[in-house]
């Protein structure tokens, strides 16, 4: 397992585990006040259940002892249920124990372990670093195969039919010594000529290979940034609503849950912008290999944030845990809505003066056209325009 | 420096050192998007998204352009290499020159078939 997996999978299982113990701390209410209830009753012969006040300890780790529990519509005081009067030893026969009923229900919810190795496999599984390395070794290329077929850098020459191309500086000063005897000067000329053009192609497809490659691992980033987001968010939320029932000795109430969800935290990334954004970061084809890897490993958000269509308002650990869920789930296919974008929008970043530009002030970057990567690729996948003549001498 | 000291140099010079080069330099290149593609490939699919099909795609397609680059350049040294050869062999001056710098041109491994790059392993996708 990578160091983020193993990270997130800790998180999460740190969650899980607050949000179990508020569960218990929720059923095991339920179960105080069924004896609550049952004290008022009188058994079918008419006799009356006995019983006596008790006092209980919620366990785990926000701990609280309490004689009495103050739900949204009642107030109870705890107590034992006793039947069948003295045993042979003197004791009691108790037919209901407040504290064993909150110690099952506690022992039923620890059976799980509350493992989370199952969460966003998608997003947690690929390797960073080794994405990182390769995107700039794809960035080094391209520099490479430009500066090897560019006139600026080389000197230049003249072609077969005497136009002036791009060519090393040996190629140039080879025409001069060519011996008059010797065929293959023409087609040596030609496939140079071409080198140039179709070099310079493929100079910037590596750059846009790269560049794409780069944007998908930075989409990869993103998106784990924003799953420790939302673990964070229902850690603290979850946290937060157990020391609270550890102050108030009893159950958080609906109007006090509100404060202490961290709402924001549960938003997702947006797909489009943020493959949009990323791209804006992406560097432009050119002399100098450009540095991917802080496209790769940047912290910073930066598409829009937005809380998953299904977010409920949370009242108990049930919801929250199914939102912290839902943000998860909803994470996992945003990102693909980001690596659908880079692989098929026509939508790129306007850029100006190095700086994504928002003319219109939107706060989101100005789009413009370049054909989509899968169609980019598609076009120059055994293109006529990449084809190199043969030497013959 | 005569001219017929510097065709034959710059003759020698391309086949041996300079085409070789280039051959290297480019099949290097080739190497490196060949390598880089595998990774990026075999790490984007564990998203299961299908954008590492067309990452693939391009990288190997590039390195198939590259494989020919070496090759071209490849063969272009050994037939100028065979150029320069011919050319000693039927131009008297040139003849006259090659005897004389025999043992200088032996030195600079001139003499023989150029070395050829190894062209760029294809991804293994």
């Amino acid at each position: 397992m990578g160091s983020f997996a193993k990270e997130f999978t800790e998180l999460c299982t740190k969650v899980n585990g607050y949000l179990q113990e508020l569960r218990a701390n929720e059923e095991a209410v339920e179960a105080l006040v069924r004896i609550d209830d049952r004290k008022k009753t009188v058994a079918k012969d008419g006799t009356e259940y006995d019983w006596t006040p008790a006092t209980v300890t919620f366990p785990g780790t926000y701990s609280f002892t309490t004689s009495s529990i103050s739900t949204s519509s009642r107030w109870i005081e705890i107590v034992d249920l006793a039947w069948g009067g003295v045993e042979a030893d003197g004791s009691w026969t108790f037919e209901s124990h407040a504290q064993d009923a909150v110690d099952a229900v506690a022992d039923v919810l620890s059976m799980h372990d509350g493992g989370c190795d199952y969460m966003c496999p998608n997003i947690t599984a690929p390797d960073l670093d080794a994405l990182s390395g390769a995107c700039v070794s794809l960035s080094q290329a391209s520099a490479d195969l430009y500066r090897l077929t560019d006139a600026g850098n080389d000197g230049s020459g003249v072609d077969s039919d005497g136009d002036s191309i791009a060519m090393p500086t040996f190629v140039a000063r080879l025409q001069d010594a060519w011996p008059a005897t010797s065929l293959g000067s023409e087609s040596f000329y030609k496939f140079y000529g071409r080198l140039a053009l179709a070099g310079s192609d493929y100079s910037t497809a590596t750059q846009r290979l790269a560049v794409t490659s780069s944007s998908a691992a930075g989409i990869v980033q993103q998106y784990r940034v924003n799953l420790l987001d939302i673990a964070n968010a229902a850690l603290e939320s979850a946290t937060g609503a157990l020391k609270t029932w550890q102050e108030n000795k009893g159950p958080v109430f609906v109007s006090e849950y509100s404060a202490l969800i961290d709402k924001e935290g549960f938003k997702v990334l947006d797909g489009a912008s943020t493959a949009l954004g990323l791209l804006a970061k992406a560097p432009v084809v050119g002399t100098v290999a450009a540095a991917p890897q802080k496209v790769i490993k940047g912290a910073k958000l930066v598409g829009r944030l937005e809380l998953p269509a299904v977010y409920e308002q949370v009242a108990s650990s049930d919801e929250l845990h199914r939102n912290f869920h839902a943000s998860l789930d909803d994470a996992e296919s945003q990102m693909k809505k980001a690596l659908d974008h880079l692989m098929t929008s026509d939508e790129i970043p306007v850029m100006a003066d190095g700086k994504p530009a928002d003319a219109d002030g939107d706060g989101q970057p100005d789009t413009a056209y370049q054909p989509p990567f899968e169609a980019y690729v598609k076009d120059k996948d055994q293109s006529a325009a990449w084809d190199l003549p043969d030497v013959e001498f | 420096m005569t001219t017929i000291d510097v065709k034959i140099r710059r003759l020698y010079a391309a086949a041996h050192d300079h085409l070789p080069g280039q051959a290297e330099e480019f099949s290097g290149i080739g190497s490196d998007i060949s390598t880089s593609t595998e990774t990026i490939v075999a790490q984007l699919r564990s998203t299961t998204h299908p954008i590492a099909g067309p990452i693939g795609t391009l990288g190997e397609e590039l390195v198939v352009r590259l494989r020919t680059v070496t090759k071209t350049l490849n063969e272009s040294a050994v037939a100028l290499d065979k150029v320069a050869d011919d050319f000693v062999a039927t131009d008297d001056d040139a003849a006259a020159w090659f005897a004389q710098h025999r043992k200088e041109l032996k030195d600079a491994d001139y003499t023989g078939t150029p070395e050829s790059a190894r062209p760029p392993a294809l991804p293994e996708l």
